[in-house]
C-alpha cells in the first residue's frame, strides 16, 4: 500500500498558508479502480459515489480537520471522515479532497481491498506532517 | 545546510465498520445503529517523504 501527498495538494497548501485562498482538504471519496497512486495523479482511480453499485461519480464526505503532535507541537494535519456505502461495491482506493463534489485531490491511498454492503463505512484518518 | 527538504509525509488510517442492518440505509451520512464488525487496519500506508536535491 502506498499514500501519497498529490502534486495537487502541495498547491492547496501553499494556497491556504500564503492566505491567497484555498479550502481546507477535509472531504473524502473512494474509488473501485485498479492501479497505484501517484503523486501526479488528479483524481481516485474509477471514482464512485457514495453508492458503489452506480455509476462514477464525485460526491465526497466532509470530515474534520484537526492538529496534531508528531515531532514538534501541531506539527501535522489530520482529516477524520467516514464514509458510509449506500450501495455495495469494493473499495480499492480513497482520497482526500478540497471541494465536497469534484476538486483538487490532496492525498491518496491505494491497495484497498474492502468489500462493503450498503450500510457499511469506512473511517478514514489522514494525516500529513510538516515537521 | 541540510541537502534535503521534508514536505508533508502523510498516512492513512484505515477502519471498516461493517453494518448489522438488514435494510440499507436511506441517508449517505447515516451511521449505522448495529455494526456487527470493526476492522482496523491500522496506519496502512506510508511513504519517505520526496527528497531535493
Amino acid at each position: 500500500m502506498t499514500a501519497v501527498l498529490n502534486d495537487g495538494g502541495k498547491a492547496v497548501i501553499s494556497n491556504l498558508v500564503s492566505g491567497l485562498g484555498g479550502t481546507v482538504p477535509k472531504y473524502v471519496g473512494w474509488g473501485t479502480g485498479a492501479g497505484a497512486v501517484s503523486a501526479g495523479n488528479t483524481s481516485l482511480s474509477t471514482e464512485k459515489l457514495v453508492d458503489l453499485s452506480t455509476s462514477a461519480g464525485t460526491d465526497h464526505t466532509t470530515g474534520t480537520p484537526t492538529r496534531a503532535t508528531t515531532t514538534v507541537t501541531n506539527d501535522t494535519l489530520v482529516i477524520t471522515a467516514t464514509r458510509t456505502a449506500t450501495g455495495g461495491g469494493t473499495v480499492t482506493n480513497m482520497g482526500t479532497f478540497d471541494a465536497a463534489s469534484g476538486g483538487t485531490l490532496f492525498a491518496s491511498v491505494d491497495s484497498l481491498s474492502d468489500v462493503l454492503a450498503s450500510g457499511d463505512a469506512i473511517t478514514l484518518v489522514m494525516n500529513t506532517k510538516f515537521a | 545546510m541540510a541537502d534535503t527538504m521534508v514536505v508533508g509525509e502523510t498516512t492513512f488510517q484505515i477502519i471498516v465498520t461493517r453494518c448489522g442492518c438488514d435494510q440499507p440505509l436511506s441517508h449517505p451520512d447515516a451511521v449505522c445503529p448495529t455494526p456487527r464488525e470493526v476492522i482496523d487496519h491500522g496506519i496502512v500506508a506510508r511513504i519517505l517523504p520526496e527528497e531535493t536535491p
